[in-house]
């Protein structure tokens, strides 16, 4: 060990590490909130935005209630996430900003994350000490990009990799520049951009991918348990990001960029304050996040300032689009990066520092050239807005600052003030000098917040970026399966589009969003209908779960009632390998669940599509797309032909054959025989037949489940998956406009049975296939509705839709409605005519092992 | 043997100052606030307002124990809340506790509230930062409050309700009063959804203080959500 080093670890073991501080805690969770509100996921209303709905998240309390999370790696055991509760510290500052995490969990989980990053075992009273190793996290919140360094020191140096370029920390790379897609493995920060993806991972799977294989990351547990452990891990998702966050949102201030470390410490005993004088602006900010109307400052001032209040807004900045997330903190270095787009080009080229003020020469820009800028002379006034009685002017340098994003100049901001006054406006008797007053730290903020905000949400947005659009394929549903075999689905066929948005690189090229060669895996999400019996005789839906709220706890929806289990269980497919989806493009990919088939018992369904894989130049990104799916939704047709239609009406053949005043009604008259007295039908009429039965979503040539020769007083029953709502989406809304048909013909026979003599099938072509839905819907994350539609019985027998053909036996119009429903009399219980027949399901919805 | 004795004798040398560094580092020091007394009257009339409410919060940059050490959080350590009596007069003990927060003794900032009246923040320090001393004759002027509904809630809320005394432990649950007073009277006057949530945000801070959770130990959400139910519906 080399003698500086020797002398570091001294000072480790002393716990008296270095460290130095950035934005203040409170003002990083604002600059967050905001950020979150200008992001995809923020909404102008009360209502969930689009993205938090194809992320799946517009689910009752879907980040936990319990405040769970996780570290998905550890530098000291790699692979076995450590489980975390949050603390009181990040939900007390919250709080103070009128943030509550079971009203609003996706921000306010970011802003636990912003709040967390910077933990420091330096501090007393300590920031929260639950996670190991405690770190000094704030020295890796500088980045230098004029000089490519991280914050520089000649005492950090030797502490080695626990202080990094800021970019480096947050993504998780030991060079985010040039290997951006490569872990630091092991590394000191569990909280980067790969653990982050690696929690999306397991939150939407509960599976993690080992380099070879998808491996189950759950064990075994009841459904409440991996329900838990799904929250936590998309708990984990929104903290990891939100310390990623905080680490960009600290470019925006250009201590943190141009190697400024302002810790305020031992100022009176070592020359020089060594470790940087207090950051005035940082305190000040503080201030104007909570409207405060003073702040105080350590070494080297030790004194409080007296402020009149001035809000902290989020501004309009335009929110960056940058498709590689480095380029959020930096796109170019050295003499490059004065033209450079990234929050750390910006901040380090346009602003002084309290200590990189117009006097120093570290840095190039802003000029040190008098001519650069319009020097005005202006009286003092204080913090306090007061004016003190001594005239003695302050004379304010007023220059252009660059924004190479936006290819414009802010011209006019007071950079830095020359003067005997100092940066609180007290008066010194010594030679003038340059400071930095409230006049050119306002000018800052009014230029860095609103960047600072905007460049979060870039980073939201591009994080998210991985959108999938799921539709029906043409045949009109998602899962299609027999309910006379009780295993359920056992394939899932959907349309996806990659939908990805456009980024672009710092030129603004754009950077198409590609996905290339990953896997997709679907996901059903649903609650287990603990009353469901294979003959519909008890289920949600039928008595007594026929009332929303029979089915959902109104003050605790996660609570199980009778009839649904209020834990949320997911199945998951076997991952479809080598996917590739252009941006725009739409492929059809079918999901196999043979291992683990859809249950019929199901409510609440929700489908998500997962893309794991390369998305422009991410390498192991991650796309979503959710669907809300139907109920289980059963199609019954029973051959009722042990029935006659006569007028609007229905009677078994009996009753027509005994009344003379029906038999008047029948047609055609040849069934009747008139010539004995009284009349009666002719025995060859109106007799029950065998029914060809074809059903599909609009084309009958394509059905997709038939049946030939189904036996009168039997039936037929399907179940398939479709959407539960039309939504916004056309492509949805067409599939539903087709409607369901239904061909049934006499057995053997090539006339349509609808046809006089054969039969008359209500409801009548197209029948509208209404997806059958009991479930929550979320309105906010406080509020939600409960639909529970009860289904109906035929003939005793429970359905949802329930066709049937009776013969016909007048020339009533086919598709008229009759009382066949109230008339018909049930089928006999406990025989098999209760139980539905087997159907031939189209073979594209049954798997290699059906 | 004299260079074994001077190398020795300079590891001695840092070995004392490092010991010495790590107990003033890490020592217990003793904090402490003088008693306070005195009356809030009305600004423009001069009267007494009997009622109101005062809490004080001994607030203060915190040293970090590095060599770089960050410019360290603001803290409160320590919070005590009373009511001015028919007079309009209050008074409030002194008091004192060990602690190792690197913070500086000094006197605290006053919050009054009084119902109908504008916020009152009184800095009883200006300037260099100094120890504490016993005032026993403060007198605090509250305004009318005139404005909307909307700047009372803000105003009661973002710099007053939300400073809070996280480190206060439990003197903090003094505040509980006043910081109860006000979530009736905002949750009286809010109309629309934004005023009706700040009420209820301003419950939290109430039930907060009430609870006085450790900084350091689990989220309370549905503690805090518990004790808003029961005590403050």
């Amino acid at each position: 060990m080399n003698p500086r080093a020797h002398v570091v670890a001294l000072l480790l073991v002393a716990g008296v590490a270095p460290s130095a501080s950035a934005y203040e805690q409170a003002t990083h969770a604002l600059v967050t909130s905001y950020a979150f509100q200008a992001s995809l996921l923020g909404s102008s209303s009360t209502a969930l935005s689009p993205r938090v709905q194809s992320l799946g998240l517009a689910t009752w309390s879907p980040l936990g209630v319990e405040a769970g999370y996780f570290e998905t790696s550890t530098r000291f055991s790699q692979g076995a996430p450590m489980e975390h509760r949050a603390q009181d510290y990040e939900r007390g500052i919250l709080d103070d900003l009128h943030v509550d995490r079971l009203i609003d969990p996706l921000r306010a989980w970011l802003m636990y994350g912003a709040i967390r990053e910077d933990d420091n075992r330096d501090e007393d009273p300590p920031t929260p000490r639950d996670i190991f190793p405690p770190l000094s996290r704030p020295l890796s919140h500088f980045y230098d990009p004029y000089n490519d360094r991280a914050l520089n020191s000649a005492f950090l140096s030797a502490l080695g990799d626990e202080i990094n370029k800021a970019p480096d920390w947050a993504i998780g790379s030991p060079d985010a520049f040039t290997i951006p897609n490569t872990p630091q493995t092991p590394r000191f920060n569990t909280f980067t951009v790969f653990d982050a993806r690696e929690a999306m991972l397991r939150a939407l799977t509960l599976k993690s991918y080992d380099g070879s294989a998808y491996v189950d990351v759950a064990g075994a547990g009841d459904p409440s348990e991996k329900q838990r452990l799904r929250r936590m891990y998309w708990a984990t998702v929104f903290r990891a990001l939100g310390d990623v966050l905080h680490v960009n949102q600290d470019m925006a201030q250009p201590q943190h960029t141009r190697n400024e470390p302002h810790a305020g410490k031992y100022c009176s005993w070592i020359p020089g304050c060594p470790g940087g004088h207090s950051s005035v602006y940082e305190k000040y900010m503080k201030a104007r996040a909570l409207g405060t109307k003073n702040f105080e400052l350590k070494q080297p001032y030790d004194t409080p300032i007296d402020i009149w209040p001035l809000e902290m807004s989020a501004g309009s900045y335009p929110i960056p689009t940058f498709a590689s997330y480095v380029d959020y903190w930096s796109t170019a270095k050295g003499t490059a990066s004065l033209t450079g787009k990234g929050l750390a080009n910006y901040s380090n080229q346009g602003f002084f520092s309290a200590a990189r003020n117009f006097d120093s020469t570290d840095y190039p820009s802003p000029p040190h050239r008098m001519d650069a800028y319009a020097v005005r002379t202006m009286p003092v006034r204080r913090w306090d807005g007061s004016t003190p009685a001594d005239a003695t002017p302050t004379y304010v340098f007023f220059g252009p600052v660059a924004d190479a994003a936006q290819g414009a100049v802010t011209n006019d901001v007071p950079l830095t003030t020359f003067g005997l006054w100092d940066q609180f406006l007290q008066k010194q008797g010594a030679l003038p000098r340059y400071t930095l007053n409230r006049l050119n730290y306002d000018a800052m903020a009014n230029l860095l917040i609103p960047r600072a905000v905007s460049y979060s949400a870039g980073l939201i947005n591009y994080f998210f970026r991985g959108v999938l659009e799921i539709t029906r394929p043409d045949e009109g549903v998602f899962a299609l399966a027999d309910h006379a075999d009780p295993k359920g689905f056992t394939k899932i066929r959907t349309k996806l589009r990659n939908q990805t948005p456009d980024f672009a690189t710092p030129d603004g090229i754009p950077r198409v969003q590609t996905m290339d060669g990953g896997d997709l895996i679907a996901v059903v999400r649903y609650h287990k209908d603990l009353k469901y019996v294979p003959d519909l005789a008890e289920a949600v839906g039928v008595a007594p779960c026929n009332t929303p709220l029979s089915i959902v706890v109104e003050k605790d929806p996660d609570a199980s009632t009778e009839c649904r289990d209020g834990a949320e269980e997911i199945l998951v497919s076997e991952p479809v390998l080598g996917k590739s989806l252009a941006q725009g493009a739409v492929d059809l990919v079918e999901f196999d669940f043979s291992a683990k088939p859809i249950p019929f018992g199901i409510t609440d369904a929700v489908l998500q599509v997962v893309y794991r894989g390369a998305l422009g130049d991410e390498t192991n990104s991650i796309a979503v797309g959710t669907v809300d799916l139907s109920e289980p939704t059963y199609f019954t047709y029973q051959n009722a032909t042990d029935y006659i239609r006569i007028g609007d009406q229905v009677y078994t053949r009996d009753e027509v054959d005994r009344d003379p005043a029906l038999l008047t009604q029948v047609q055609p008259r040849s069934c009747v025989d008139e010539r004995i007295s009284p009349p009666h039908l002719q025995p060859y009429c109106l007799n029950p037949f065998k029914v060809d039965l074809k059903v599909a979503f609009d084309d009958l040539a394509q059905p997709i489940a038939t049946i030939d020769g189904l036996a009168e007083r039997r039936f037929i029953r399907f179940a398939f998956l479709t959407v539960a709502g039309e939504g916004a989406q056309t492509a949805l809304k067409s599939a539903r406009r087709n409607g369901l048909r239904i061909s049934a013909e006499r057995h053997g026979s090539t006339r349509k049975a609808s046809l006089q003599q054969d039969g008359t099938c209500l409801p009548h072509n197209p029948i509208d296939a209404k997806p059958r839905l009991a479930q929550l819907d979320l309105i906010s994350w406080q509020s939600f509705t409960v639909k529970n539609y009860e289904m109906k019985p035929l003939r005793g027998v429970n359905g949802w839709i329930n066709a049937s053909c009776v013969v016909n036996g007048s020339d009533a119009d086919p598709g008229t409605p009759d009382d066949r429903v109230q008339v018909m009399k049930p089928l006999m219980p406990d025989s098999d005519e209760i139980k539905p027949l087997p159907v031939i399901i189209m073979s594209k919805y049954l798997s290699d092992a059906d | 043997m004299f260079k074994m004795r001077l190398v020795l004798s300079v590891v001695g040398y840092i070995n004392l100052i490092l010991f010495c560094y790590i107990f003033w580092n890490n020592a217990p020091q003793r904090l402490y606030g003088e008693p306070l007394a005195g009356m809030v009257v009305d600004a423009a009339t001069g009267k007494p307002i009997p009622g109101a409410y005062v809490s004080y919060l001994w607030e203060s940059a915190t040293d970090p124990k590095g060599f770089f050490g960050s410019g360290g959080r603001d803290i409160c350590y320590h919070a005590a809340g009373t009511r001015t009596d028919d007079t309009g007069r209050f008074h409030v003990d002194g008091w004192s506790k060990w602690s190792t927060y690197r913070v500086q003794n000094r006197d605290p900032q006053a919050l009054v509230y009084a119902p109908g009246y504008a916020r009152g923040i009184f800095m009883l320090q200006t300037g260099t930062i100094k120890p504490p001393v016993q005032r026993l004759h403060e007198v605090y002027g509250l305004d009318r409050f005139s404005g909307t509904t909307e700047q009372r809630i803000e105003s009661l809320f973002m710099g007053f309700a939300n400073r809070g005394c996280h480190y206060g432990g439990e003197s903090q649950k003094s505040l509980y009063p006043m910081m109860r007073a006000m979530y009736l009277e905002v949750r009286s006057v809010a109309q629309s959804a934004e005023q009706h949530q700040a009420a209820r945000s301003l419950g939290r801070l109430a039930a907060s203080v009430a609870l006085a959770p450790d900084p350091n130990g689990p989220d309370q959400s549905r503690r805090i959500q518990s004790f808003l139910e029961e005590h403050l519906q």
